[in-house]
């Protein structure tokens, strides 16, 4: 939780204290670009631009105590418009056919696998899949809200989150085989 | 899902995500803080670097142009509008001969301080002269005092270069700028008011003031024709229509220097100087260019269908790859001004301008999206023009330009609208109607 004093002195752009909130939330919100960005290098631009939007725009939040959810809605909307500005294409793969993954014991799986895996599994999703599982499974966004940062249909979100779900499980299960084999 | 609800396992994934950390290089926070220190940068910058590609050609010139104008401190300015061989070489001499008036005068005002200091009073600093040279004569030490500034040093025709008798063709504009003309004449008259060579003196500057007014005047009215011919290279504006159901989804771009961006105009017209330094234009004007735009859209009325009732539905729209052939064959007519910022070695010229053409070319095909026969195009012209004489009724002019496109009425039966705009360079030349 962030101070009101620190608040108050990055809202006057005093730059000791906007590189004291740099400092505090640089990992975290790295965190956060990395899950919505291909690679490192992407998500450190994207981490460069959210910060600079974070700093020029901190006038707008009333409280401190809402300065920490506004960062992170920044730097997911950020990553939104890296997309829309570079003007690609979000690519929605083909999720007519998804079929259920049979049962395994994903705890054993999620109990092996390091933070950093888990992050290059969501990273490997295209990027449909990738921008719609992060909004809506870790960032709590509903469809209708994603269908219009997107500028997609909700049925489209709906669709692409099953296929994001689908994906993933299949590459634990992949995973998981592959780890049984190497115990046996 | 074994030993591990459904829901429980998402949440547990997204715990982990969403507290995931991760230390970003070392350099950002730099980056980041040499963002925020600058200023905001205006509107237009950002337009413009959105627009890089196609506006950088243009803008490289006219900084260069802008630099070029702002340098002009110490250029001198010929007296005449239209260029005048022998009359450079008179007011070349002139400036000569000033700058070695003024610098002698500083001199003698160097050594005037200097004797000031060590003699205290001084009626006259007529034997500070240099072996007979530089003789300056003063009434009084008010005047020497008067006199601080050594631009403004008074020369009496005792001098040897008042012989020479440049007096009467003297550059007002190069005189005021250093600060002689206002000076020299009184400073004259109150050394020989006695002098009856002196009123003489000032009925033939008088005659020949008169005379040289009389000829600039005459040469301010020459008027001319100019023909120039050049290569440009094309962008647009492309504007979706937002009234259909089609999206385009993806535009093929060229290279900024692309061949199928290439053009050329050829222009023609007359020009007429109104001002010493104001001239109008005003001419026909051709401009030919072929380019192929590409354009993946889709089609919200048709496309396939999939998904079920528990998931939703998604609508696959159907997409295809199209091609407009923008064939231009453009005639029209222009008219402008051009200014003329600096006058050394060659004569640098502003000019600004209004371009009205109509497409003559039939449609490029059956079928063609694009039909240029009918087409109109307003335009607005910014040029630079480096202009030479070639001898006294031929000039010839280099001139990079950039021409946008502010109206359209296009005949495009296409999905999109389209604004064009071009940089280009010119040669030209300009023919004088001189006696």
């Amino acid at each position: 939780m962030i101070g009101p004093e620190l608040f108050e002195q990055c809202k006057r752009k005093d730059g000791r204290a906007q590189q004291s909130l740099y400092m505090l939330y640089k990992a975290r919100l790295m965190g956060l670009c990395r899950r919505y960005a291909a690679d490192r290098e992407e998500a450190q631009d994207i981490l460069q631009e959210a910060f600079i939007k974070i700093f020029t725009n901190i006038h707008q939040v009333s409280a401190a105590g809402k300065l920490e959810g506004w960062m992170k809605s920044v730097a997911v909307r950020t990553a939104i418009d890296h997309y829309h500005k570079r003007k690609r294409s979000i690519v929605f793969p083909e999720t007519d056919h998804t079929p259920e993954v049979a049962s395994a014991d994903y705890e054993t799986m999620l109990d092996n696998l390091t933070d950093e895996y888990l992050v290059s599994l969501v990273n490997g999703l295209p990027e449909g899949c990738r921008l719609v599982f992060n909004l809506f499974v870790v960032e709590g966004y509903s469809h209708t809200e994603i269908a219009g940062l997107l500028g997609i249909t909700e049925g489209t979100s709906r669709s692409q989150l099953h296929h994001a779900k689908f994906l993933l499980k299949q590459r634990l299960t992949t995973l998981g085989v592959k780890r049984y084999e190497k115990l046996a | 899902m074994k030993n591990l609800p459904e829901n429980n396992f998402w949440n547990e994934i997204k715990d982990r995500l969403d507290h995931y950390a991760e230390e970003p290089a070392d350099d950002s926070w730099d980056k980041i803080a040499g963002a925020i220190n600058n200023t905001p940068q205006p509107r237009i910058i950002a337009w413009l670097e959105r627009r890089a590609s196609s506006t950088q050609v243009s803008l490289a010139g006219f900084a260069f142009l802008v630099a070029l104008a702002a340098g002009d401190q110490a250029a001198t300015t010929w007296g005449s509008f239209v260029a005048d061989a022998g009359v450079e070489r008179v007011e070349e001499n002139t400036a000569t001969v000033q700058q070695e008036h003024s610098a002698r005068a500083a001199n003698v005002h160097d050594q005037q301080s200097a004797a000031r200091e060590t003699s205290g009073k001084m009626n006259s600093v007529g034997d500070v002269n240099d072996a007979g040279r530089n003789v300056v004569h003063r009434s009084d030490q008010q005047k020497i005092a008067a006199h601080t500034d050594p631009g403004k040093v008074a020369l009496s025709e005792t001098s040897p270069i008042a012989p020479l008798d440049t007096t009467g063709i003297v550059d007002p504009v190069y005189t005021g700028k250093h600060g002689l003309s206002a000076e020299m004449g009184p400073a004259v008259d109150t050394v020989d008011q006695k002098d009856p060579d002196k009123k003489k003196k000032d009925v033939v500057v008088t005659t020949r003031e008169k005379k040289e007014a009389e000829k600039k005047d005459a040469q301010l009215h020459i008027p001319m024709v100019y023909f120039q011919v050049g290569p440009s290279l094309a962008f647009h504006k492309i504007t979706p229509s937002t009234s259909d159901d089609v999206t385009i989804t993806d535009l093929e771009e060229s290279g900024v220097f692309a061949t199928d961006r290439a053009g050329f105009s050829v222009e023609a017209g007359f020009q007429y100087p109104v001002l010493p330094r104001l001239e109008v234009y005003g001419g026909l004007s051709y401009y030919q260019q072929n380019q192929n735009i590409r354009y993946t859209l889709a089609r919200a009325a048709s496309g396939g269908v999939s998904g079920n009732a528990d998931d939703g539905y998604v609508f696959t729209p159907a997409t295809g790859t199209h091609e407009v052939k923008y064939t231009m064959r453009n005639a029209g007519v222009s008219a402008g001004v051009f200014y003329r910022v600096k006058t050394h070695l060659l004569e640098h010229k502003l000019g600004v301008g209004v371009l009205y053409q109509q497409g003559f070319q039939s449609a490029a095909g059956e079928g063609s999206a694009y039909t240029n026969k009918g087409s109109k195009y307003w335009q607005y012209q910014l040029q630079y023009r480096m202009e030479a004489g070639l001898n006294d009724h031929m000039r010839l002019y280099f001139q990079p330009g950039y021409t946008h496109a502010f109206h359209v009425d296009e005949k495009l039966n296409g999905l999109f609208t389209i604004k064009p705009y071009r940089a280009g360079i010119s040669v030209g030349i300009v023919y004088l109607f001189k006696k």
